[in-house]
């Protein structure tokens, strides 16, 4: 057999070894283990959703986390105030999101900003959004807003973890299928063109703006979609903790880690990532930060040593021939 | 050869292209010719490569007109040009070096249809014109320069484009690779796209551009045929030294 083919079955075995591990989980685990696996799943979805924007059409956004933000306060204020089911207010949230994404694209892209210039934007535009949610008191301001606990299936609310723990499974399966889908489609090439080179891309028929405005609604609206899972399961939203730029670039670094460009990659390096955060935060909680220092240097090692991250080095590595590393460019 | 074949497929009217003051291009007139391979040349810094990207659609113009087929093209932007059909390649070739060789043909494919088993077929054929199907599969950030602008000739084919800007695709290759690149253009344009292209090596484009133009600082300083470029006082003063035999 072919290495490529042989990588292949192989990948696909580990693949569906891992899902029925998963599946089973809640079965043989504690509550605690359970959350920790609750976070990793719902950081490598959230990796996922930055990836088809930053991964495939090659613009780096530091500013998701206003995305996410943007649902959960939606659906949450949706519930608190009007008594909306978040099964209903989730899509609420969706496209609350969305708009946001139609808002920021349509202003960055129309003018044509790129690379530094387009992080720095999105950047921005999470100091703007924090500063906004801090203030606005009908939002809860600087006090958040606290979800009372009343379990109902309507509410979102459930005693116990397992039903986040499949919701989040049922989520991550899905972007695992929509990233897949994307890959294979002439949008998903026409995305990995963009980021390869935009010029020669305009120059073969491509309407750029059109389809990295395209990207950026349907990222904004799948890590919007992530929000009211995030407050119905926290019970507590709070601009410092949901549109924090620490929480953009926690979204960032984890598809990094694990390979941008790739259907896995988010996932992978969420389940390298996310344990040391939520551990450290665990057992070490008086030393606050630390995770941050094993993250520097788990980052640190990646860098040096696999680039392009874990999944597509991976890939690359079963290829033949072999071809020459690429320059990794955030640009 | 079609009754219009000696008509200008491209009519560039009154073009001027400044860049803060400065004149790149000034009240530029010239024609291209339907069919025929078309020639750009003039020193370094003359406004070859600005022309090539207000024609495409990279700049827009102060003032001027560019008309191809009875449509302005000045003003639109690239895309909305290839759609029309016309398609450049660049100076410094502009691959997409992550995507292999068949995919990065796919993009230019994607022009003109949506099914991706139609493009995939297109773009195989545009690697055989160019000589690269053997290559498909291989990631394109693997080719040497020769193979990388082959590949941007495929990937400009695949878009069945009406009018072809080559901007110096024989630049930086040996004597062989250049005579092979000569005879995949002169192939194309025997199947009957129209041929504009800026190149450097003047038995080049004597030997293979039916018309020429000439640029000096902005300005159109000579346009007709080779033999009668090669004999033009203001062409020779400004660019070919001496006077330039025609085989």
């Amino acid at each position: 057999m072919k290495p490529t083919t042989l990588y292949f079955s192989f990948s696909k075995i580990l693949i569906l070894v891992a899902f029925l591990f998963l599946l089973s989980l809640p079965f043989y685990t504690g509550s605690y283990i359970l959350h920790v696996v609750i976070m990793i799943l719902f950081f490598g979805y959230l990796g996922a959703c930055w990836n088809i924007l930053a991964g495939y059409a090659g613009q780096i956004s530091l500013g998701h986390a206003i995305f996410l933000g943007a649902g959960a306060y939606t659906s949450t204020v949706l519930f608190l105030k009007a008594g909306v089911s978040p099964w209903i207010g989730m899509w609420a949230g969706g496209i609350s999101g969305m708009l946001l994404g139609l808002f920021v694209g349509y202003l960055t892209f129309r003018y044509g900003l790129k690379g530094h210039y387009f992080i720095l934007a999105t950047l921005a535009f999470g100091a703007i959004t924090k500063v906004i949610a801090l203030n606005v008191e009908k939002i809860g301001a600087a006090q958040g807003l606290i979800i009372p606990f009343k379990a109902s299936f309507a509410n979102f609310q459930f005693v116990g973890k397992t039903f986040y723990y499949y919701y989040i499974l049922f989520m991550v399966v899905g972007i695992v299928l929509i990233c897949t889908a994307i890959e294979r489609s002439r949008f998903g090439q026409i995305l990995m063109a963009i980021r390869e080179d935009e010029d020669a891309a305009e120059s073969l028929g491509v309407n750029i703006f059109r389809y990295k405005l395209f990207a950026m609604i349907i990222s904004s609206f799948l890590t919007a979609l992530a929000g009211t899972f995030y407050a119905f399961y926290i019970g507590y939203i709070h601009p410092d903790t949901l549109f924090t730029p620490f929480l953009s670039i926690q979204i960032t670094l984890i598809p990094i880690t694990g390979g941008m460009g790739s259907v896995f990659g988010p996932i992978v390096g969420s389940f390298i990532l996310s344990p040391v955060s939520e551990i450290t935060r665990g057992f070490l909680g008086k030393f606050s930060g630390l995770h941050l220092m094993v993250w520097g240097l788990i980052i640190m090692l990646i860098v040096i040593l696999i680039p392009r991250g874990i999944i597509v080095e991976l890939q690359h590595y079963f290829r033949k021939p072999r071809p020459k590393p690429l320059e990794r460019s955030l640009t | 050869m079609s009754p219009e074949a000696n008509e200008g497929m491209l009519l560039i009217r009154n073009l001027t292209m400044t860049f803060r003051g400065l004149r790149a291009i000034s009240n530029l007139d010239l024609e291209v010719m339907a069919s025929k391979v078309n020639g750009l040349i003039g020193p370094n810094g003359a406004g070859k490569t600005t022309l090539f990207n207000v024609i495409s659609g990279f700049l827009t113009p102060q003032e001027g007109q560019i008309l191809f087929e009875n449509k302005n093209l000045a003003g639109l932007r690239p895309h909305e040009i290839c759609r029309l059909g016309v398609v450049r390649t660049f100076q410094i070739v502009k691959i997409f070096p992550g995507l292999t060789v068949l995919r990065n043909v796919m993009i230019g494919s994607f022009n003109r249809n949506r099914e991706t088993k139609r493009s995939q077929e297109i773009s195989e054929q545009a690697l055989h014109q160019v000589h690269l199907i053997h290559k498909k599969d291989q990631d394109a950030s693997a080719l040497t320069l020769s193979d990388r602008k082959r590949l941007e000739l495929a990937r400009a084919l695949a878009t069945e484009p009406i009018l072809l800007l080559l901007d110096e695709s024989m630049a930086g290759l040996n004597p062989t690779e250049g005579e092979e690149m000569l005879s995949i253009i002169k192939e194309i344009n025997r199947r009957g796209i129209t041929i504009f292209m800026i190149e450097h090596m003047m038995n080049v484009i004597m030997s293979v551009c039916e018309h020429i133009v000439v640029l000096n600082y902005g300005e159109k300083i000579g346009e007709g045929t080779p033999s009668h470029i090669s004999k033009d006082r203001k062409v020779i003063e400004a660019y070919l030294g001496e006077e330039f035999s025609v085989a």
